[in-house]
């Protein structure tokens, strides 16, 4: 599987709040906070209503002018930043 | 609660119930010339009382300014055994030996609320001698879930109104994720179940003040659930203090923890609630039965503001801000050679134009030197 095809969940241990369009994320587990701006918003607001990865790229896509693969390497960074503060797991492409 | 004025102590000290339970505790177990440490001894109570019962000698420490009260009760009650008034947190004085007990009242309400507690585990680490004794030494949090109509009406769906022609609806969502401090009395609750116990705390042990718990509840009562209550037992070593809604009240409150939408439980059914609070954090609640689940969290009842969020994250890289460089350039004046007035003097002549407001200075100056000056701990 490409790590390109990986879908994500938001962890039960995950809690958001907007804020003026951006989004502040406290997590039970470790009672850390995590901040995204109003585009990271966005993209956890997919995350939350369940999108598929590619469902998040076409969003952005559609947003942005910017390559496809600036738009990409952009997202799996944050998904990646997301992952490791714990606040996301990898789930099984739909 | 700030603790600073009388009227904070007020309730602590005319609550017999509390206070003859501690009196008992204290006569049973501080032994004639025993060290103790009142923690967080506001006007002294617990330290009179122990000085009371022939403690050798006691450290009453409290950051709070009613502390120095406390020197006075002593000689006006011409007690002649040895007493020290420390006006600190505990984290910031010295006390210069190990003590046989501590007495403390560092459980808030539900137990955690005010976060005393870890400052009651620095102090056992730092000052308790080894088979020293603590007061109370055990606690346990209890929780059940209520119907609350008419509580839940005024506190919670009032929101929903438009009163003044004005739609407050937007405030709803906040105010049922917060916890809201109640008196039996207030909430008028029926319980829908027998109470669950959770969290129990050995402080003698403990190194860590969280609460990561789950209960199931099998209902006994069919009913409208429009939430959670929540209080707390101290053991005081041979008796417990309950604070529980059933018992006769004292100073503490209850918690009730709301659900963002009520739900009907019949007699029978089971509800399985989690609760989640890490130290200085947020309190964090879940309901859910087969066919329902819903979480709330007093994170969601407060707006971040995402300026503050950022010095909130450990990536933050901080910065000094104006106040702080002028803050800095003060605390390198406070070297024992210049007066207070001096330093005002010399600041404001030497802060460019734009920043020489002397009552900010003025401010800041006294704040940093009440702070940040006086005489080392022994
Ligand atoms: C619940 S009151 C108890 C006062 C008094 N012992 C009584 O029973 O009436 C808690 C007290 O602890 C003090 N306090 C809070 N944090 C403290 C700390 N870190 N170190 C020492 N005292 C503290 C407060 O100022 C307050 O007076």
């Amino acid at each position: 599987m490409s790590v390109r095809a990986q879908n994500y969940q938001i962890s039960p241990d995950a809690i958001a709040q907007q804020v003026s369009g951006e989004t502040v994320i406290m997590d039970l587990a470790s009672a850390v906070y995590f901040g995204l701006n109003s585009t990271g918003s966005k993209i956890w607001q997919q995350l939350e209503s369940g999108a598929a990865t590619s469902t998040i790229l076409a969003m952005l896509a559609d947003t942005f002018e910017a390559p496809h693969e600036v738009l990409a390497t952009d997202l799996y960074e944050l998904l990646s930043e997301l992952e490791n503060a714990g606040l996301i797991t990898k789930s099984t492409p739909r | 609660m700030s603790y600073s004025s009388i009227s904070d102590h007020h309730a602590m000290i005319f609550d017999t119930l509390r206070n003859e339970a501690y009196r008992k505790a204290i006569k049973a177990h501080i032994k004639p010339g025993d060290t103790v440490l009142d923690l967080g001894a506001g006007l002294g109570i617990l330290g009179l009382m122990a000085l009371q019962h022939g403690a050798g000698k006691v450290y009453m420490v409290d950051p709070s300014p009613v502390i120095n009260i406390a020197e006075r009760l002593i000689q006006q009650n011409k007690f002649t055994n040895s007493a020290v008034i420390l006006q600190s947190s505990i984290e910031t004085c010295h006390i210069p030996e190990q003590v046989d007990c501590i007495l403390s009242v560092f459980t808030g309400n539900f137990l955690l609320s005010e976060d005393l507690l870890p400052s009651l585990i620095y102090a056992r680490n730092q000052y308790l001698k080894p088979a020293g004794c603590m007061l109370p030494d055990k606690a346990i949090m209890h929780w059940a879930p209520v119907s609350a109509k008419a509580f839940y009406a005024d506190k919670i769906d009032a929101w929903q109104q438009q009163p003044y022609g004005i739609d407050f609806s937007a405030v709803r969502p906040f105010t049922v994720n917060e916890t809201h401090q109640v008196t039996a009395n207030e909430l008028a609750a029926e319980y829908l179940s027998e109470s669950a116990a959770l969290n129990e705390m050995d402080f003698c042990t403990a190194e860590t003040i969280t609460c990561d718990a789950a209960s199931t509840f099998e209902i006994s009562q069919s009913g409208t659930c429009h939430g959670l209550v929540g209080w707390f037992d101290a053991r005081l070593n041979s008796c417990w203090l309950s604070t529980s809604p059933q018992q006769p009240a004292m100073h503490w409150s209850q918690i009730f923890l709301p659900l963002t939408t009520p739900i009907e439980l019949q007699r029978g059914d089971q509800l399985q609630a989690t609760l989640n609070r890490p130290e200085f954090g947020h309190w964090t609640w879940s309901v859910s039965t087969q066919n329902h689940q819903q979480r709330q969290s007093s994170f969601l009842s407060t707006p971040v503001n995402p300026q503050q969020l950022k010095k909130m994250t450990d990536n933050y890289q901080p910065r000094l801000n104006n106040p702080g460089n002028l803050a800095l350039q003060i605390l390198e004046m406070l070297n024992g050679d210049l007066s207070t007035s001096e330093i005002i003097s010399q600041l404001s002549r030497s802060l460019p134009p734009g920043q020489q407001n002397k009552k900010t200075i003025n401010k800041m100056v006294r704040r940093l030197i009440m702070e940040y000056t006086g005489t080392e701990p022994p």
